[in-house]
């Protein structure tokens, strides 16, 4: 007997295997598709750009003071205007943005590529699916503790947890990454635990378990591959929340005091507001939009479209 | 059945040449094309055909209820001489449950599990009309009255979850029969309930055709429930209405190569495989996108084939005065040449009456689950310990080379049963031989040579492969851990099981999603066969897929049994199928086997009374058949506390008039095994004499 499927397709003799950019092509063209998904893009890779070649976008460096113009508006000179200080709000928006998605001071002088923001939720993310893994897969106790602990954590209010977090540790690039991690795992433990919980009875699960798979190894070979396709979605989610956070935290005194070492103290929300009347809407305003627009587009890819997280398949 | 003026009268609906599209990012997609229908009073029109037709599109059109991206392009709709299509939304609200109405699938998704069912019901009163709550609630328990809802009161003021599936279906039914619409529009209605309750809701919905005289427009997949209900029937493919016709015309002479073979890939009841053959339609539906506008949209699957069907789409030819097909043939369709040879279908043979060697036998298997109680006793773990009793001493052997069939409505436990036996639920008493080896213990415990003789088959096509790993390394996996081939050949072992499955080496690399339903199963098909096991498990392999399609996986499992000689475990919920496939069936009822014997002992007396239930209840895709009329009455007891002796007495249709003073013994006394000749066994407390003269369920009326 020869099957139903065989029949109407052609056996093509070797399907040539697409290389690996054709196939990155491939997964963007899903982007290209949706007009939504393309502005996000654009405004992504533009804070890229700019992060990148900051020094070339600015005639400021982010410490020049200016004495004789202090919370100025937009102007010729000062596209965004300055604070309090004097200093240029562009200026600093940029060299700020290059903190938080294209460099990272651990010291002084040592750098590592990959902001604290991409560091915060890479290592939130290896931390929160450990986690959630753990207490989905095993149940019982260890999940039961987990999650308890996972659970004591949320209850405190984020910009507390922030706070407390800053202050106990002290202000610096790496602390903040310590911070976004301790704020995002139980989020993301939770989701990976849910989908643990799901995925423990799919059936090809239960047919290795068939195959007398032993151990936690197998299991967890099959369940952390389903996993990370279905984290892609998510792992975009906090990269948006956090480079806010990181602005707030650094607005805040955090990682501002140490990366351009002009010490001072913890500020309050008050200051905040001013320096937002004082020109740093325009930050804020981009901001938003680009965060709202590329969760959106990652959110909702339209009907009949594929998920948007088969772009990033080709790549993993 | 039909109503002798109704023909005369002017149709309720009327469906003319609609075309529907979906808007997409890639552009328009057409989802309907060229659909005509009437429905007049009194008359119930079958929509079918696979999966992907479009036959709910069709339905949510004539309401206009397509979504945001979809739209009416071309064609009118019609409803009581007036048109729908174009009209705005609000004016179709009030249509929508008030002179239109629907049934659903899934009952349970169609209530709203928060609200009580009486304020659902007298919502659709009150909505549409002025009517004081009083008399709308009035009028709600008389509607559940007539749809044989019993204790209609209590009903009224429970929530969804509290009733049984097919009493949902009972309220749905009556919420949808309340303001007295003029069409009524199912779409599948029975598909999600077990088969006795199925036959009870079509029973049902025949008496409400006669009662209210509406228009019925009743969609379905399945060939026997249409030729059970309709007068009328729509063949749809892949957007297409490819024929129309009065039922039997349609179902003794069909006229489109896609109808023919329709009906040629499903069982009949009775039918087995040493008599008879399925042939699968080749191929798969198209998806919209890659359906072609230039030649007949059935063209790569026909059996007839020619060039001239690949000039254009074909319109309709006249058949009868009412009967229409759409195909350049179709007058002449019956004594064409094939231009394309059916496949070859494997003949089964039957098997030597010697009694073989058995391979697997299990003697009074339990499986229990335990229970959590909810009292504070039990927190301390003081409580006394309750079991759902999911299978609950159970009997049998499989022979070498033989496969066991086991049938049963959902909740009878013989998921559990399989389950225990490959070891993923413990065991909880019994003993288990397979090969004469004990496997009670659970399958991590299990020898690696133990395991890989037993492998399972999974229902669900789309959770059965990972969907991050290639096919290829899905089906590598247990040929490495069963170290069936040496290391460097794993690959090639591997393509040659995907031709055993008849799949093309190419699939090799691909995922899971780029597969259809179908294909997946043959994957996890060959992913079973990987480790040559002596047994397979087949936990409801085709009751997920199209008929064409299961068709096909049907005949491949039998080819497979053939080439590989392994012994089989078939479970399923459609009787036909189960027939067709197996040799020895075991009748499952609440965790116990009451009748098993060779498959033909079990379809003709003397019967089980509960096996006579079940039988009466299939859905037989011939208008012609005549099928005994036997309704089970109430829900199947919970496994947690069966009922006392006979574990079927609750429901048992036979046991007033068959047994002295009632039955009484049935209430009281487990019921003891009557033998038959050739190994049929019954377990039931009436005479095998009395059995015997029962007449047959199914009679067809040539005979």
């Amino acid at each position: 007997m020869a099957t139903a499927e065989q029949a109407t397709a052609p056996i093509k003799v070797e399907e040539a295997k697409p290389g690996i950019f054709r196939r990155i092509w491939a997964g963007f063209s899903i982007i290209f598709a949706s007009k939504i998904a393309v502005v996000g893009l654009a405004i992504v890779l533009f804070w890229i750009i700019v992060a990148i070649f900051a020094p070339l976008f600015t005639p400021y460096t982010p410490l020049e003071q200016d004495w004789k113009a202090p919370n100025q508006g937009p102007s010729a000179s000062h596209i965004l205007g300055t604070d309090e200080l004097g200093r240029d709000l562009w200026s600093r928006l940029i060299h700020g943005a290059r903190v938080v998605l294209v460099l990272m001071p651990i010291t002084e002088n040592f750098w590592i590529p990959g902001g604290t923001a991409i560091w915060g939720v890479i290592v939130a993310l290896i931390v929160g699916a450990t986690l959630g893994l753990m207490g989905g897969y095993y149940g019982g106790w260890i999940d039961e503790i987990i999650m308890r602990l996972l659970d004591a954590m949320m209850a405190v209010p984020i910009i507390l947890l922030y706070m407390i977090i800053m202050a106990a540790l002290g202000a610096s690039a790496v602390n903040v990454v310590i911070a976004i991690t301790i704020v995002g795992t139980p989020g993301i433990a939770r989701l990976v635990r849910s989908l643990t919980l799901d995925i423990r009875t799919r059936e090809y699960i239960r047919a290795a378990e068939t195959r007398g798979e032993k151990g936690p190894h197998h299991h967890r070979c099959h369940a952390t591959r389903g996993l990370c396709h279905l984290c892609h979605g998510d792992t975009g989610f906090p990269r948006p929340g956090d480079t806010t956070t990181v602005s707030g935290l650094g607005k805040h005194g955090g990682q501002r005091t140490r990366i351009y070492s002009d010490r001072q103290p913890v500020r309050c929300p008050v200051a905040f507001r001013s320096y937002c009347f004082s020109g740093g809407w325009a930050e804020f305003v981009s901001r938003w939009l680009a965060r709202r627009i590329y969760a959106i587009s990652v959110k909702n890819p339209g009907p009949e479209d594929p998920p948007m997280l088969s772009v990033l398949e080709p790549i993993c | 059945m039909q109503n002798s003026n109704a023909s005369t009268n002017q149709p309720v609906l009327e469906v003319d040449n609609v075309q529907i599209n979906y808007e997409t990012r890639k552009g328009d997609v057409e989802a309907i094309q060229g659909v005509s229908f009437k429905v007049r009073e009194g008359e119930t029109v079958g929509l079918v055909g696979e999966s992907g037709c479009g036959k709910s599109t069709i339905a949510f059109g004539i309401v206009n209820f397509l979504g945001p991206n979809g739209k009416i392009v071309e064609g009118s709709i019609r409803f009581q001489g007036d048109e729908l299509v174009g009209r705005s939304e609000e004016e179709l609200k009030k249509l929508r449950g008030d002179r239109i109405s629907m049934v659903f699938q899934d009952p349970m998704q169609a209530l709203n599990p928060s609200v009580r069912l009486g304020e659902q019901l007298t919502e659709v009163l009150t909505c549409h009309r002025d009517i004081s709550q009083e008399e709308a609630w009035e009028k709600c328990i008389q509607m559940l009255k007539r749809v044989n809802m019993p204790d209609v009161e209590n009903v009224m003021v429970r929530y969804s979850h509290q009733i049984s599936g097919g009493q949902q279906q009972r309220v749905v039914i009556a919420m949808a029969m309340l303001n007295n619409p003029a069409l009524i529009i199912m779409d599948e209605p029975t598909t999600a309930l077990d088969v006795t309750v199925e036959a009870a809701v079509l029973d049902l919905l025949e008496e409400l055709k006669h009662d209210f005289n509406a228009a019925n427009i009743f969609i379905t997949h399945n060939l026997g429930v249409v030729a059970r209900v309709s007068d009328y029937l729509c063949v749809m493919y892949a957007g297409q209405m490819v024929e129309s016709g009065p039922l039997t015309e349609i179902f003794h002479d069909p006229r489109h190569p896609y109808t023919m073979g329709l009906l040629a890939c499903v069982p009949r009841l009775g039918d087995s495989k040493l008599e008879s053959l399925l042939h699968p339609i080749r191929g798969r539906v198209p998806p919209p996108a890659e359906r072609s506008k230039t030649e007949c949209i059935f063209a790569p699957r026909c059996e007839y084939v020619t060039e001239d069907c690949r000039t254009a789409r074909p319109g309709f030819e006249q058949i009868s005065s009412e009967h229409v097909a759409r195909c350049i043939y179709a007058a002449e369709i019956q004594d064409r040449a094939r231009t394309k040879r059916r496949k070859k279908v494997p003949e089964a043979t039957a098997q030597a009456e010697a009694p073989r060697e058995d391979l697997l036998s299990f003697e009074h298997l339990k499986v229990y689950y335990p229970q959590e109680s909810n009292s504070v006793v039990s927190l301390f773990g003081m409580g006394e310990k309750k079991f759902v009793k999911a299978v609950d001493d159970v009997s049998v052997r499989v022979a070498k080379g033989r496969t066991l069939g086991i049938v049963g409505e959902s909740g009878c436990g013989k998921s559990s049963l399989v389950k225990g036996l490959i070891g993923l639920e413990p065991v909880t008493d019994g003993d288990v031989q397979f090969m004469g080896i004990d496997t009670t213990k659970p399958v991590t415990e299990r020898d690696t040579n133990l395991i890989k003789e037993m492998q399972m088959v999974f229902q669900n096509p789309d959770s059965t492969l990972n969907p991050s790993f290639t096919v290829g390394s899905q089906i590598a996996r247990p040929i490495r851990r069963f170290k069936t081939a040496p290391r460097d050949q794993v690959k090639d072992e591997v393509i040659k099981l995907l031709k055993a499955v008849r799949l093309p080496p190419t699939f090799y690399d691909r995922l899971p999603r780029q597969l259809s339903g179908g294909e997946k199963q043959r994957v996890g098909i060959a992913r079973a066969l990987a480790s040559r096991p002596d047994l397979i498990i087949c936990d409801e392999p085709v009751s997920a897929l199209d008929v064409s399609v299961q068709a096909a996986v049907i005949n491949l499992l039998l080819e497979i049994q053939q080439v590989f000689g392994s012994s089989m475990i078939f479970i399923a919920h459609d009787l036909s199928v189960v027939r067709f496939f197996s040799d020895d069936i075991a009748v499952m009822y609440l965790g116990q086997i009451v009748e098993i014997g060779p498959a033909d002992a079990i379809y003709d007396p003397p019967y089980h009374p509960y096996t006579e239930a079940l039988l009466s209840a299939v859905p037989i895709p011939d208008p012609d058949v005549e099928q005994k009329q036997i309704r089970l009455s109430g829900n199947v007891p919970s496994a947690l506390d069966p009922p006392s002796g006979c574990r079927f007495h609750t429901r048992c249709p036979r046991r007033q008039d068959m047994l002295p003073d009632g039955g009484k013994i049935c209430e009281t006394e487990t019921p003891p095994w009557h033998d038959s000749e050739k190994g049929h066994r019954i377990l039931c407390h009436i005479p095998l004499e009395e059995l015997e003269k029962v007449d047959p369920v199914v009679k067809s009326a040539a005979a």
